[in-house]
């Protein structure tokens, strides 16, 4: 019963926004501040998508409030870095909608690849 | 001399920030501002900064507004729904006062649908789809899941025109009762979040 009332909260957060994805899978990595989620998206997203600070920080204060993401007070390493930044981590839930994206993109993907007539045929 | 230019463009992001809701603004100003520095200091171009800057914030400016205006809707919407109970219960008690009730019912009702409509229209436009270059859904779920709440008063309401209704035998109230009922259930699904 309570898994059930679980995987239905998880799948009230799908399918996620681009943004809200590519920032789960950036912080799935290890805790992280705005400037290297930024790189972080770049790189995964092999720099298609780029977030602005607005953009970044409305996602952020969004994922936030739902429950997705933590602010952390731990630093990596406080003598190289600015102790007024601050770092950013996936929760639990947060994995759990994230894992639940990509098995939905996947499955998505199978049957897009599996149609006929085949992508890029016609 | 390189560190004053950059000061300068500092400090016109930071009045640019200004666009920005207050509450984001204060919640979010430095760390966007740190940002903003991080990417000028690492950029080859700080043109193409700038030009990325302009772009995020017409994109952040708006999507913060709206979420702003819907936490001002739900605050409205519960006004109306105040009104429209107080003014019912005044027309249906005969404490209406030469039509006063009925005014502030209508009164209420209006402002409930007008501001409940346009709430969730906005929230329809806020399919992920509709944002694939801004790259989020502008309101958290949170913000959305508070307006589920405007259906108490509206609910409330049609338990008063409900008991009324039964109560005179009155088909006119029984008919208002149910289709307040109605759409507090649909207010409720439609901001509670479930599928």
């Amino acid at each position: 019963m309570t898994r059930g009332r679980h995987e239905e909260a998880v799948g009230d957060f799908l399918p996620l926004p681009n943004a809200t994805f590519h920032i789960l899978l950036a912080l799935r990595e290890g805790e992280k501040h705005g400037y290297a989620i930024m790189g972080e998206v770049d790189r995964l997203s092999e720099g298609r998508v780029r977030l602005g600070p607005g953009t970044l920080y409305g996602a952020i204060k969004r994922l936030l409030a739902d429950g997705l993401i933590e602010e952390s007070d731990e630093r990596p390493d406080p003598a190289l870095d600015d102790e007024r930044r601050r770092y950013y981590r996936v929760t639990a839930i947060g994995e759990r909608v994230c894992a639940a994206e990509v098995d939905r993109l996947q499955s998505l993907l199978s049957r897009a690849v599996g149609r006929r007539p085949r992508l890029g045929e016609t | 001399m390189a560190s004053r230019g950059l000061e300068l463009q500092r400090r016109i992001y930071r009045a640019m920030l200004a666009l920005h809701p207050r509450r984001f603004r204060r919640e979010y100003g430095a760390q966007m501002l740190q940002l903003f520095t991080d990417q000028l200091r690492h950029s080859a171009s700080p043109p193409r900064v700038w030009m990325s800057a302009f772009n995020d914030l017409a994109l952040s400016v708006s999507s913060e507004r709206l979420e702003e205006s819907m936490r001002s809707n739900f605050t409205i919407a519960l006004g109306g729904a105040t009104l429209a109970t107080v003014g019912s219960v005044g027309v249906i008690t005969g404490r209406g006062g030469d039509g006063l009730g009925a005014i502030t019912a209508s009164i209420g009702l209006i402002v409930v649908a007008v501001v409940g409509t346009a709430v969730m229209l906005r929230r329809s436009a806020n399919q992920p789809s509709a944002l694939a270059i801004g790259g989020g859904g502008m309101v958290s779920r949170s913000t959305v899941g508070l307006l589920k709440w405007a259906a108490v008063p509206v609910a409330g309401l049609g338990l008063v025109f409900a008991f009324f209704g039964l109560a005179w035998g009155s088909a006119v109230h029984g008919g208002v009762a149910v289709g307040l009922l109605a759409f507090s259930a649909l207010i409720w699904r439609g901001f509670g979040g479930g599928h």
